[in-house]
């Protein structure tokens, strides 16, 4: 049996997705048996979302605009990096006669 | 003149050269905002750096440090993600590869600033002996949660929105504990990208990801015992983003569980 220190380690790694593994049964099973851990669960849950919405301090004013400046520097020095097939392809198929000789057949 | 973007699969695939990142996250739809990316689109841009800035240089503080060196790895990433994007083959998601590139940056700068980056030493975090969650030593609960009010993100708790306060305890979190919960809560990395972003093992970062958690969980949970009564009209007094001071205490709308 699982102690409740481990159902909650175990169940805030698997929050987000359906774990159905041995591991996975054995929170089900207390959680099912245990409101405190439930309820800590729940609680963990809820801090995830929060965290999720969070906004993330801003860059400086200086500092976009020296990115933006950036961004649009490399975009008008390479107008085209990758429109054409690069000519050193290693998967791609040597048309040259030469390689192209039949093998005769005896 | 447009770049191409190269986003179909296969295609993207057999052109794009072989970019050195990390990821194992497979991309199976085309990602909009990287083929406004790849045509130039500067507002695309803004808005990833917006999105993403402030939690990078958070990231990269946990290997660097200082906040200053922090933020110039981060700038120095987003050049080389400038100059990576027309080349990013769009198998590993963007942020996967911008964080990728971040940490590797990072690790270099700490390394030649004579810090070890070892994420389990790194920390300046003290072996938890007792847990922050109140377990007795036989792992049962010491002091069993208590059920609070729903946390509405833009809810005012304090004279700030809750989200406010959310992002000041995740900031304040030890460094790897921090890093952990914003790749994998905020970013939303998949756990083996972020672990090998890291260069964390797998069980270190549960227990990094559950410690960081459980510690915003623990401030949200201090920050709501501490303000009775202020949750009812959170609605309307965030819109209005009047401040009710006056401690007049209206009803609490708990949500048990
Ligand atoms: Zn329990």
């Amino acid at each position: 049996m699982l102690t409740c220190r481990e159902v909650t380690e175990l169940a805030g790694d698997h929050l987000d997705r359906e774990s159905c593994t041995g591991a996975g049964l054995q929170v089900q099973l207390h959680l099912a048996l245990c409101p405190p851990c439930r309820l800590f669960v729940h609680q963990l849950a809820r801090t995830v979302e929060l965290v999720r919405r969070v906004e993330g301090p801003a860059p400086d004013p200086e500092t976009e605009g020296r990115l933006l400046k950036a961004f649009r520097a490399a975009a008008e020095c390479q107008p085209q990096p990758l429109s054409e097939p690069l000519s050193v392809m290693p998967d791609a198929p040597d048309p040259s006669p030469s390689s192209g000789t039949p093998i005769p057949r005896g | 003149m447009r770049w191409q973007a190269l986003t179909t699969p296969g295609q993207a695939a057999q052109h794009a050269i072989p970019i050195n990142f990390i990821g194992t996250t497979r991309v199976t739809e085309p990602d909009p905002l990287l083929e406004r990316l790849l045509a130039k689109d500067e507002t695309a841009f803004k808005a990833l750096v917006r999105r993403h800035h402030g939690m990078m240089v958070s990231v990269a503080r946990s290997f660097v440090g200082s906040h200053a060196i922090a933020e110039e790895v981060a700038q120095d990433t987003w050049l080389a993600v400038i100059d990576g994007l027309p080349r990013f083959e769009g198998r590993s998601t963007l942020k996967n590869w911008i964080f990728a590139i971040l940490a590797n940056k990072a690790r270099t700068r700490a390394e030649r600033e004579g810090r070890i980056p070892n994420f389990a030493a790194v920390d300046g975090d003290p072996p938890e002996t007792v847990d922050p969650n109140g377990f007795a030593p036989d792992g049962s609960w010491a002091v069993p949660p208590v059920a609070w009010e729903e946390l509405d993100p833009e809810r005012i708790v304090a004279g700030r929105q809750l989200m406010a306060h959310a992002a000041d305890l995740l900031d304040g979190l030890p460094a790897a504990q921090r890093s952990v919960v914003v790749l994998r809560d905020f970013e939303g990395l998949e756990p083996e990208d972020a672990r090998r972003i890291l260069g964390v093992s797998e069980a270190n970062q549960r227990v990094l990801l559950h410690r960081g958690r459980s510690r915003i969980r623990n401030g949200l949970m201090a920050l709501l015992a501490r303000s009775p009564g202020q949750g009812h009209n959170a609605r309307q007094r965030s819109i209005s983003k009047k401040v009710n001071n006056d401690g007049n205490a209206g009803p609490r709308d708990v949500t048990l569980y």
